[in-house]
């Protein structure tokens, strides 16, 4: 359903951003408020976000009074998801860190004039006292 | 006030099923009817109505009807079932039963004790 009311507007868009539980319950929830808040503005049409708020409580009320009933095993769920999700962006940084520091120090390494492992003296110069500076 | 919140949350379902027990009302029609019967001194939000209402409808207390208001908009009535009118009178005595004790209990003096 369309809404036109912006004070609506923005009051289900804050309280659908809080929202917990699987998508039907939010929707329902949702959809509640939508039909209730809408009651209220056919008999107060000029209500402003502040006179809804007053009515049907703050966004973080609403979301908070309807995952009273969200089942704990849906929460815990939830919560252990999170959990490795953050383990898993925490091991795939460790790994790109730990793959960046090893190809910058190959790079250093692999840069012409830095390392010298062996120095072959050509034919020409056999026999000259050759001497290396380091300068 | 938080204590006043507290109180509130623990009576709201007698409240609402008192309402509803007279005429089926869709969720804005409670909140308005509660706060103007109460002279605004039982004035719930919106926030605290919902999730009683859900657990009634989980519970079989009370059902919802969605009739449809105008050309497109949809109104949701709640509806005590029969075995909700059991369950609302079961209530009310519970209600009773800890109100008088209650006052019991603040009105206590121990003379009164002795004399009877």
């Amino acid at each position: 359903m369309k809404i036109n009311n912006e004070s609506e507007k923005k009051y289900l868009r804050k309280t659908k951003k809080l929202l917990i539980g699987d998508t039907k319950k939010k929707s329902d929830t949702l959809k509640s408020y939508q039909n209730e808040i809408e009651e209220y503005l056919e008999e107060k049409p000029n209500a402003t976000y502040e006179n809804i708020v007053e009515l049907f409580g703050s966004p973080s009320e609403a979301a908070t009074e309807a995952a009273a009933d969200v089942p704990i095993e849906y929460v815990k769920k939830r919560m252990d998801f999170k959990s490795w999700l953050v383990c898993g962006i925490l091991g795939a940084l460790l790994i790109w860190g730990i793959g960046v520091t090893v190809a910058v120090i190959d790079a250093h390494l692999a840069r012409p004039g830095f390392y010298v492992e062996t120095l072959e003296v050509g034919p020409e110069y056999e026999g000259d006292n050759i001497q290396l500076s380091t300068e | 006030m938080q204590v006043r919140e507290h109180f509130k949350r623990g009576v709201s379902e007698i409240a609402i099923l008192h309402l509803l027990n007279e005429r089926d009302m869709y969720g804005y029609e409670l909140l308005r009817e509660l706060g103007k019967r109460s002279q605004n001194k039982f004035v719930l939000k919106y926030s605290s109505l919902y999730p009683v209402l859900y657990r009634l409808i989980d519970k079989g207390i009370i059902s919802d009807t969605q009739k449809l208001v105008g050309r497109r908009r949809t109104r949701v009535y709640y509806h005590i079932t029969e075995s909700g009118k059991e369950y609302f009178e079961e209530l009310k005595s519970e209600y009773y039963f800890i109100t008088e004790g209650f006052n019991y209990l603040m009105n206590y003096q121990e003379n009164d004790n002795e004399n009877q």
